[in-house]
């Protein structure tokens, strides 16, 4: 009865989702994946950016330190490009409770961390005097009385899924992305496939797959809804602040005033701090990071590193964490393991619901999932996703040979090859046929114009907001001053968009940017928005033509038809996810109405 | 290294001017012209600086019709506009201040064109019609006054977009595609072609106009060399009686471009980093000096009032303490430095309250001055100073500070050049009013003296 399009359907296109996908491409099967907006959109993009460990987790969850160290050693293997080392510092201050005794306390607590360290080519803890932290970290308090150190992995998280959605697809996948899933297409107790409208041409498919995973993160329970079954989450939220700048050597953990330890690192170009972890209830679509949260997380990286206040942040991210359901604990002491979901017993057949997880474990996690998928379909083969190189990591890449050859900043090429690896080759033979590809679009991080077209030609961009994810373009100091309308002219002349089009895709763009710069006007990042402002609105006179665009495709009537706030004069109100807005108005379908346990988004 | 306070070097000046954008300049070359000894003390940096060549005075204020589509190419009354930000915008200096000051404003554009010497504008003869620029982001954008070798709309119908091939950082396709959406949204006729310009350069290509600019600035022959090669380029479409470049040169080149081949060379409205807004602070700086005013660059950092008036004004590297008669606050907003916000928002000399719609904005979150979507609107780029009617600032209960103390620019609270479509004018004229009333305080000095 069912046809076998695809031999699974994977929902949800984050980082276990990819990860579940390459795996199944990997083993011979052909997954088809469906995402509702772009791929590590959600908490997979919105993390801290880190391979870690999980030494957070070592006082209460073991199990998880050891999965994600063994993995996080897998990680290295198959995407050596994209990991960087972070040596953190974890210091004790005079004023901690228990002083010199903590100091004791962390070193024991690291010596244990210490044997799983091998796992991931980490560095064993040492120690440190007060003199040689403040050689070492001169922006740490001088209260320090001395610390341990512990080694650390960055990634980033954008490019680690992505990398993982392009190999599945180089095996035989299929990836959809901007589409929404609207119901499962159902064959008496059986799930038999999905059916989902292409947000984005706003067109109706079904497609079929004797198994559907639902790896939608905090969504899950939404999703499983849409089946008639039901799992539960303890979604937490987490925020994180990004400084434009690199403001610190080395991580630095630091201590909550309710006694949470949170980090400040270096990652990329920039320096984060986070993160938040709080139950979280509201808006899944439209989390937004609060004042109470930012001043949180500021009082704490103060206390440790006194001069914070002088360095300038410049936006802030927020996810929600999809953390398996657990009573009458606090949010930290939540486990981080992973949990499946078989909602045969339910009455949907067919259908298994990923829950928690961590983007340390996702291969791991990816690996346990694609096992009961090859099983239930009888597939033998072994899992390679340990071994075989992610795209990029196949062969070596001379940064700067080809640097020199093209003529372009060995910095610029040095940080494409550490986005792609040796795919960068292909990238800067953009350049061989014209020179100006080699200049910049955003001068921040750096990004060229042909890391942009490559991405938008090769990497399943649809929208302006997913060139940010895939390169870092406008997620520097600038927040997108210099270089987002540059890499909308450059989306538009390799996708073929019209005006009207580009213009919302610099808007939509611009409105994501402002989300999340906006808790952290102040300072330097103030005036610099000043001058965003300027450019875009005074000199380019954007605001007309961004409502005339509006207007044009029809999209305004849309969203003011249910939009009360619509009738204020500047639209406030509307846009509540600017990354949410669909190209034109949606075509009325029968949507199936179910119960479900998360507050519906409005 | 440390400057002690013996190093301090101490000055009495008739007349200090704190900031030298364009309503400082405005300022202190007044005051020079009547015959004062004016210090000018700028930081170097500033909005003015960064600007993109274009004079805006006041246009309708379209935006509160969401997507009204009134046509973009047409021009407007950059003296309906005034009236209309007046009338709409409450908090405007346009709306604060007397009909009477605000009927200056054409006396305030002669000086300013005056007070930028060597710079040529293109501009209508009265406030009564704006011209319409077209952008390097392909919009057009109606604007009272634009430097000469910017691109505007004229009687041309058919334009080129020039790719120049040595320049990165631009897109002449989609500029090309963008103008023409703009078009379509006209009555106007216009019609554009993409034409590529060969290479001048060797080497990697140039990764911005302004890099292009300066390249050809440096360089004689590449001068020749790009003129010779628009000129080929040009002869092949022999139809074009527009050329719209990337900001790559100033008003000389343009000339010597639309002698070669006959065709009028013009330069897109470029966003910064812009050879036009450096052009443009260059001028207001020689014209000032030329008034004999003098000009230092400084970093103005406190300032001592006593009985309701300025005594001292301190400034650091190099370590200054002036002892001014009449001082005008020209400092601007957070990018020139007068306004700033750590925690705190403040002004950043006298440590006034900063007003966003006539709320002191304090410690109080962020988000309560700015607007959910990038594009609406934010009071908090519409903070500012509050002042009274002879633009001097006041306190939060509406007492003046200082009987000498006047304020002009961006630093005034209730605009936001990039909504309401004032900017430079906004400067022009409060910097030409508020050294008329500066005036007015030393001239009654000089008579009491006398």
């Amino acid at each position: 009865m069912a046809q076998r399009e695809h031999d699974v359907i994977i929902i949800g296109g984050g980082v276990n989702g990819t990860g579940i996908a390459r795996d199944c491409a990997l083993r011979g099967l052909r997954p088809l994946l469906i995402e509702k907006h772009d791929f590590a959109k959600g908490a997979s993009g919105a993390n801290t950016g880190m391979i870690h460990g999980g030494i957070r987790y070592l006082r209460y969850d073991v199990k998880t330190t050891k999965l994600s160290c063994t993995d996080s050693g897998y990680i290295q293997r198959i995407a050596p490009h994209l990991l960087f080392r972070i040596p953190f510092l974890f210091p004790v201050l005079e004023d901690d409770a228990w002083g010199a005794l903590l100091l004791e306390g962390a070193e024991i607590f690291f010596e244990s961390y210490d044997v799983y360290q091998p796992l991931k080519r980490g560095k064993p803890h040492t120690r440190l005097s007060k003199k040689d932290v403040l050689d070492l970290e001169p922006g740490v308090s001088e209260k320090v009385i001395g610390a341990v150190t512990m080694d650390e992995w960055g990634i980033d998280p954008f490019r680690l899924t992505v990398s993982n959605a392009l190999d599945a697809v180089g095996h035989g996948g299929a990836v959809r992305t901007y589409c929404d899933v609207e119901a499962f297409i159902r064959d008496g107790d059986r799930i038999v496939g999905v059916r989902f409208t292409d947000r984005l041409t706003g067109r109706e498919e079904t497609h079929h797959a004797p198994l559907v995973i639902n790896a939608t993160g905090a969504w899950g329970p939404r999703i499983a809804a849409l089946a008639g079954v039901h799992y539960r989450l303890r979604p937490g939220k987490g925020i994180h602040i990004v400084y434009s700048h690199r403001i610190s050597n080395y991580g630095v953990v630091m201590i909550g005033v309710d006694g949470r330890q949170m980090f400040m690192m270096p990652h990329e170009n920039g320096t984060i701090i986070g993160t938040t972890d709080d139950d979280y209830y509201g808006d899944l679509d439209n989390p937004k990071a609060t004042e109470d949260e930012v001043k949180y997380l500021l009082q704490a990286a103060r206390r440790v590193f006194p001069s914070i206040d002088d360095y300038r942040m410049s936006r802030t991210y927020v996810g929600i964490r999809p953390t398996v359901w657990a009573w009458s604990r606090n949010e930290d002491l939540l486990s981080r393991e992973h949990e499946f979901y078989d909602h045969k017993n339910q009455g949907a057949d067919g259908l298994i619901s990923v829950a928690g997880g961590k983007l340390a474990a996702y291969r791991q996690l990816s690996e346990e999932v694609t096992d009961i998928i090859a099983q239930r379909l009888g597939n033998t083969q072994p899992c390679r996703t340990h071994t075989e190189p992610l795209p990029g990591a196949e062969e070596a890449f001379d940064v700067a040979q080809y640097a020199d050859d093209l003529s372009v900043p060995r910095l610029s090429v040095a940080r494409m090859a550490y986005r792609h690896g040796c795919t960068a080759k292909d990238i800067l033979q953009q350049v061989e046929a014209d020179p100006r590809c080699g200049t910049h679009v955003c001068l921040c991080e750096p990004v060229t114009e042909a890391e942009v077209r490559y991405t938008c030609q090769k990497e399943h961009v649809r929208r302006l907001v997913d060139v940010r994810r895939r390169t870092r373009v406008s997620m520097g100091a600038c927040g997108g001053t210099r270089c987002l309308h540059r890499a909308a002219q450059e989306l538009a002349a390799e996708a073929q968009l019209e005006p009207v089009e580009q213009l919302l895709e610099l808007r939509d763009a611009m409105c994501a940017r402002f989300v999340g710069k906006r808790p952290v006007l102040e300072g330097a990042n103030l005036a610099t928005e000043e001058l965003n402002q300027a450019m875009h609105f005074l000199t380019g006179n954007l605001r007309g033509y961004f409502k005339a665009a509006e207007l044009m495709s029809g999209r305004y009537a849309l969203t003011s038809a249910k939009s009360p706030a619509a009738d204020a004069p500047d639209g406030d109100g509307e846009h509540k996810d600017p990354e949410s807005l669909t190209a034109g108005p949606k075509p009325p379908q029968d949507r199936v109405q179910v119960p479900s346990l998360m507050p519906e988004p409005r | 290294m440390n400057a002690g306070p013996a190093r301090r070097q101490e000055r009495d000046v008739d007349a200090l001017v704190i900031g030298a954008g364009a309503a400082g300049c405005v300022a202190a070359r007044r005051l020079a012209l009547a015959g004062h000894e004016v210090l000018v003390l700028h930081n170097g940096t500033g909005a003015t600086r960064l600007s993109s060549g274009a004079f805006d005075v006041g246009d309708d204020l379209r935006d509160d019709v969401p997507g009204n589509s009134s046509d973009p190419l047409s021009p407007s009354s950059a003296r309906a506009g005034m009236l209309d930000v007046a009338t709409k915008r409450l908090r405007h200096p346009y709306a604060q201040l007397s009909a009477g000051a605000r009927a200056q404003m054409d006396d305030a554009i002669r000086f300013f064109f005056d007070a930028t010497p060597g710079l040529s504008w293109h501009r209508s003869l009265s406030l009564n019609e704006n011209l319409v620029a077209l952008t390097q982001l392909g919009t057009a954008k109606r604007t009272f006054a634009a430097l000469r070798h910017m691109a505007y709309v004229g009687d041309q119908q058919r334009c080129a977009v020039m790719d120049l091939r040595d320049c990165g950082g631009v897109n002449a396709g989609q500029i090309a595609a963008m103008l023409r959406h703009v078009t379509a949204l006209s009555a106007r006729e216009l019609s554009y072609v993409t034409v590529p310009v060969a290479r001048v350069f060797r080497g990697p290509a140039l990764g911005h106009p302004a890099h292009m600019a300066r390249a050809l600035d440096a360089d004689e022959s590449a001068q020749e060399r790009f003129v010779s090669e628009v000129e080929t380029a040009l002869a092949g479409h022999g139809d074009v009686e527009l050329a719209l470049f990337p900001a790559v040169f100033g008003p000389d080149l343009a000339d010597r471009l639309e002698e070669r081949t006959g065709v009028p060379c013009r330069a897109l409205m470029a966003l910064p980093p812009s050879a036009p807004g450096q052009l443009l602070v260059d001028a207001l700086h020689r014209g000032a000096k030329a008034c004999g005013a003098e000009l230092v660059r400084a970093q103005v950092s406190s300032a001592e009032v006593e009985d309701g008036r300025v005594t001292r004004v301190h400034a650091e590297a190099p370590g200054l303490t002036v002892r001014p008669q009449v001082v005008v606050l020209a400092t601007g907003r957070f990018l020139g430095g007068g306004l700033s916000r750590d925690q705190v928002g403040r002004e950043t000399v006298f440590g006034l309250p900063l007003l966003a719609e006539g709320q002191v904005v304090g410690d109080r979150f962020i988000g309560e001055f700015t607007g959910p979507v990038v594009d609406s609107e934010h009071e908090i780029f519409r903070a500012g100073i509050g002042y009274d009617a002879q633009l001097r600032p006041v306190g939060v209960r509406g007492a003046k500070v200082a009987h000498n103390l006047f304020a002009a620019g961006s630093v005034l609270e209730g605009y936001d050049p990039a909504r309401d479509a004032s900017g430079l004018g906004v400067c022009a004229l409060t910097g030409y009013l508020a050294a008329g009333f500066a005036l007015e305080v030393l001239d009654a000095a000089e008579d009491a003296a006398a």
